[in-house]
């Protein structure tokens, strides 16, 4: 299986990055305009990866480009904007989910799906997986779910974006500020906790 | 999912799978999975967990882009005070500092060892001026060095002139903070901004172009 190795936070996008810091520092709110140009659809969908409906994801998204905006003299490296604003979109996410934890009793994945009705939330049909296309029901996906929404949090992070985001391993060690064998075991540690929790649902 | 295996192979299967692991481990590890089903067992669950995750890569959030762009934006210039903290700081840097390490004192600074509490400013003249301003690195941390003037005859210190043209407010709180901190050492006297300082005084000083 192949993956994506293009970077997304390459020398030329932080160097980019890093001009549009220093404009906007200036006092060009066009080039913060642009940084976000840049990372919007990446901060969304992260935002998305970790609450699970699509209204939640874009609020997440907005605050994290505002608190952005509003420490953007504090950033010491420019070059490092993108492994930032996404830093801060994931924490604020996390963050949600915390208080969403504690201030109910609803398990995460029935929780998900009454949010996912009620927002209209676009379900794909998958039909198959693996090379045997086994067919996919509904109650593989919410059974996908809820063993994602068990994972320790660096984990869940570090495997949804692997994974699902398909971002290079070094890529999310920038954004976690982590070495990249971090990322290498919490991506082991998160599939195989999900293999072991999934069970005959991927057995070989 | 077969016999158990090693934790170390397991990790290479999840090396190999992400195409991760040098050539010649993966040759080698290829050639174990031949020989050993509960590898290739593995391997196989590995794959398919993988690729029901890849696979939510098509659940996307339904977004109207060119709309939440808009939306940011707006917010971001309905934001009350815009971010450079930083960038008056580097202006200041680029345009003021040179200039304010070669001239601090007589930008800055001057001192007359008299005041009310003194008594007289006959003691300024062997004094000379002995000021610097440095920023440290962020805008709330300006520095102000001086040395506080001797004692005079009767036992009392000077009070400390501070001169600065853009920025009276400044001045005043440096000074203030002096008297309350007569106990310190009289040679250097760091003038760090405190909590007190009049909301906007240490950004009109750092604002304000070199005399």
């Amino acid at each position: 299986m192949t993956r994506s190795d293009r970077p997304l936070f390459s020398e030329d996008t932080g160097n980019r990055d890093a001009a549009w810091v220093r404009a906007t520092l200036e006092g060009d709110t066009e080039a913060f305009g642009r940084l976000v140009l840049a990372y919007e659809r990446q901060a969304v969908s992260i935002a998305y990866r970790l609450l699970g409906n699509t209204h939640d994801a874009m609020e997440v998204a907005q605050e994290g480009f505002l608190r952005a905006f509003r420490s953007l003299g504090r950033l010491k490296e420019p070059t490092r904007f993108g492994p930032w604003i996404m830093r801060i979109v994931s924490n604020l996410a996390l963050n949600i989910r915390r208080a969403r934890r504690s201030a109910s009793t609803v398990a995460l994945d029935e929780q998900r799906v009454a949010e996912g009705a009620a927002s209209g939330r676009d379900e794909p049909a998958i039909t198959s997986v693996g090379p045997d296309h086994r067919a996919e029901s509904r109650e593989l996906q919410d059974a996908i779910d809820a063993a994602l929404g068990k994972l320790p949090e660096r984990q869940r992070l570090a495997l949804v974006l692997f994974a699902i985001e398909g971002w290079p391993q070094k890529d999310i060690a920038a954004m976690l500020e982590c070495s990249l064998e971090t990322v290498k075991w919490n991506v082991f540690r998160a599939r195989r906790r999900l293999r072991a929790d999934l069970g005959d649902l991927v057995a070989g | 999912m077969g016999r158990r295996i090693r934790e170390n192979d397991e990790f290479l299967l999840a090396e190999l799978l992400d195409g991760h692991l040098p050539a010649d481990q993966a040759a080698d590890l290829r050639q174990r999975m031949e020989r050993q089903p509960e590898l290739r067992a593995a391997f196989k669950s590995l794959a398919d967990v993988h690729a029901l995750l890849a696979r939510r890569q098509a659940d996307q959030p339904r977004v109207d882009w060119r709309g939440f762009h808009k939306r940011v934006m707006d917010a971001v210039e309905a934001e009350p005070v815009a971010p450079p903290r930083r960038s008056q700081l580097a202006r200041w840097l680029r345009i003021g500092a040179p200039l304010a390490a070669a001239a601090a004192i007589a930008l800055l600074v001057s001192r007359y060892p008299a005041g009310p509490e003194t008594g007289g400013p006959e003691a300024a003249s062997s004094a000379g001026p002995v000021a610097a301003v440095a920023p440290s690195g962020d805008v709330g941390q300006v520095l102000v060095r001086f040395e506080r003037p001797p004692l005079d005859s009767a036992g009392q210190t000077g009070v400390v002139q501070v001169s600065f043209a853009r920025s009276a407010q400044l001045a005043e709180a440096i000074q203030q903070e002096d008297k309350a901190n007569r106990s310190r050492p009289p040679t250097v006297f760091a003038a760090v901004p405190p909590p007190s300082l009049p909301d906007g005084a240490l950004r009109a000083f750092l604002e304000a172009p070199p005399l």
